[in-house]
């Protein structure tokens, strides 16, 4: 979008090919409850409407000259659409200057919270700049990494810079690189997952069975 | 076994063994394996056997306990029929020692008068232990005994019992005439006309009553083969839960054989330790075969060495204490240390 001196917006285009600036929207916006249910309504009877608010309320909106404003909003903040965003988002979290604390207790991110005993490092276990969750069992390397709820990860398993959903079974001598993977799913003793082109992979059950038919 | 269990907590004990840990507190409420309070094991068993009524008879020192156990909603226990019922002693603290369990029940009778449920099982406050119930109520009924007693495969009393409810309402009634302050009196006394009977109990079970043996008993969670007694995914142990992020493990901090709750912040080194929710451990600090309970904070380039640190505890930076695994060093609730007050 553009804006004046004032921050009043002048020109807003939803996800322009080249954008004219780095002024983006969040998708996240205040209204005056009256006009907002005045536009609403007139945007549900025209029939070429998408009913979007980026492609169509907020174009609306200035086109009849209302007094639209942008705020600049300066903390952290990432829109989690892709397997790389997401990815980036949770190797974010590692950063010692995260800007995203979750460990300020008058600020908690709530959660729904599943009753699991406490994480267990084994002895011969090395964990390296991760975030490990309750119910996990670890027995490998784990390395840049953030790990869900309940994860099991076997001996001499190696997991770098990836991301463990709930109750994923990394079984013995495995290696994980740059990935992310999904609840529930099984990986057998001795599967290498790693990417080639520094593309973030997402394991698939049907990945680990084309693996183990081929 | 809803219709049949009545499930009774005596949360009256108080080992003098464990005074550093439980001033602040009820035995029942002390913390243990990093997220539980001791009375989680029993609350948990209860409740994962099928009971649904269960009533904890605490006698001091109760807000810790009352706080963490609520509604009993994360028990799934915060129900309209039966549920959560705590009641605490209309008796001054002063005669503490003289008063019974069976004071206790006598003053909430109408609780056991108004249960429809067949059988009582009576247990202590502080066994850690997974332990299904229905075997044993099953084994009760057909043995035709008036009470089970429960015990350990080496004989101990796990002082935990069996009892048809109508006759635990008469031994209450009757406490005066016969002397009986609580079941452990009744089970001990061979001059009465109830068929008492012993039931062994073959899996892990540790009654916590002294400091060594709280320590021991928490030292040996790290083996493997100890927690998967205790921790089941189809009996879990349930306890109250918190909004704590995952633990965070910083560059440069080093991690062996360690429980670890959630919320912690780990830049230095963890051997052979039990660590509590939302501790912080500073940067080239060493923590080893240890008990750091909730929200304390160990400052940067500490030493721990067999030490119980109780809640909040801050030990500044550079400090050094080491305890024995006989004697651990305890440090009481919310005090601070300093690298020179050591012992």
């Amino acid at each position: 979008m553009n804006t004046n001196e004032e921050m009043r917006i002048t020109e807003f285009e939803e996800k322009p090919s080249q954008p004219k600036n780095n002024l983006a929207s969040m998708g996240i916006y205040i209204f005056n409850w009256n006009i907002l249910k005045e536009y609403l309504e007139m945007d549900a009877r025209n029939p070429d409407s998408s009913h979007d608010f980026g492609k169509d309320v907020i174009p609306l909106l200035l086109d009849e000259k209302r007094k639209l404003y942008a705020y600049p909003f300066k903390g952290y903040w990432k829109d989690v659409g892709t397997v790389q965003s997401l990815w980036e988002a949770n190797m974010d979290l590692l950063k010692e200057d995260c800007e995203l604390d979750l460990f300020d207790h008058k600020w908690r991110v709530y959660s729904v919270n599943p009753n699991q005993p406490p994480q267990y490092i084994s002895p011969n276990a090395i964990v390296k700049e991760s975030l490990i969750n309750e119910g996990c069992t670890i027995e490998g390397n784990i390395e840049r990494s953030v790990l869900f709820q309940g994860v099991t990860v076997g001996r001499e398993s190696i997991v770098k810079e990836s991301v463990i959903m709930p109750d994923a079974v990394i079984g013995e001598n495995c290696f994980i690189e740059k990935a992310i993977v999904p609840c529930d799913v099984y990986i057998p003793d001795g599967t290498v997952i790693r990417s080639f082109d520094d593309e973030i992979i997402l394991v698939t059950k049907e990945m680990i069975n084309t693996l183990y038919t081929a | 076994m809803k219709k049949k269990l009545l499930g009774i907590i005596d949360a009256t004990t108080y080992h003098e063994e464990l005074e550093d840990l439980i001033i602040h507190r009820s035995q029942a409420a002390l913390p243990f394996a990093g997220r539980y309070r001791i009375i989680d094991f029993v609350l948990s068993n209860m409740v994962n056997t099928g009971i649904r009524s269960v009533a904890i008879f605490p006698k001091m020192q109760y807000r810790s306990l009352m706080d963490h156990l609520g509604s009993g909603k994360n028990w799934d226990l915060n129900r309209k029929r039966d549920g959560l019922f705590f009641f605490p002693s209309p008796v001054l603290e002063s005669n503490r020692n003289r008063i019974g369990a069976f004071d206790l029940f006598a003053a909430n009778l109408d609780y056991f008068y108004r249960s429809t449920q067949e059988y009582a099982f009576i247990s202590n406050c502080y066994t850690v232990a997974n332990m299904d119930l229905r075997p044993i109520l099953e084994w009760h009924i057909h043995s035709g005994c008036d009470i089970t007693e429960i015990r350990q495969k080496n004989g101990k009393s796990l002082e935990m019992f069996l009892i048809k409810t109508s006759l635990l309402i008469k031994l209450i009634e009757t406490r005066h005439e016969t002397g009986y302050t609580c079941m452990k009196d009744v089970t001990n006394d061979i001059h009465h006309d109830y068929t008492v009977c012993h039931y062994t109990y073959e899996g892990y079970a540790e009654m916590i009553n002294s400091i060594e043996n709280y320590y021991s008993t928490s030292m040996k969670l790290l083996k493997p083969e100890v927690w998967k007694e205790l921790f089941l995914k189809e009996r879990p142990i349930l306890t109250k839960v918190k909004d704590e992020p995952p633990t965070k493990y910083e560059k440069g901090s080093s991690v062996k054989n360690a429980m670890i709750a959630n919320g912690c912040l780990i830049s230095g080194t963890v051997e052979n330790s039990i660590i509590s929710r939302g501790v912080k451990i500073g940067k080239g600090a060493v923590v080893k075969n240890s008990i750091i309970m909730q929200k304390c904070q160990i400052e940067d380039g500490c030493y721990l060495d067999s030490v119980i640190l109780d809640k909040d505890v801050k030990i500044e930076a550079g400090a050094q204490i080491t305890g024995t695994a006989q004697s651990p060093f305890v440090i009481r609730k919310g005090t601070k240390q300093g690298a020179l007050m050591n012992s």
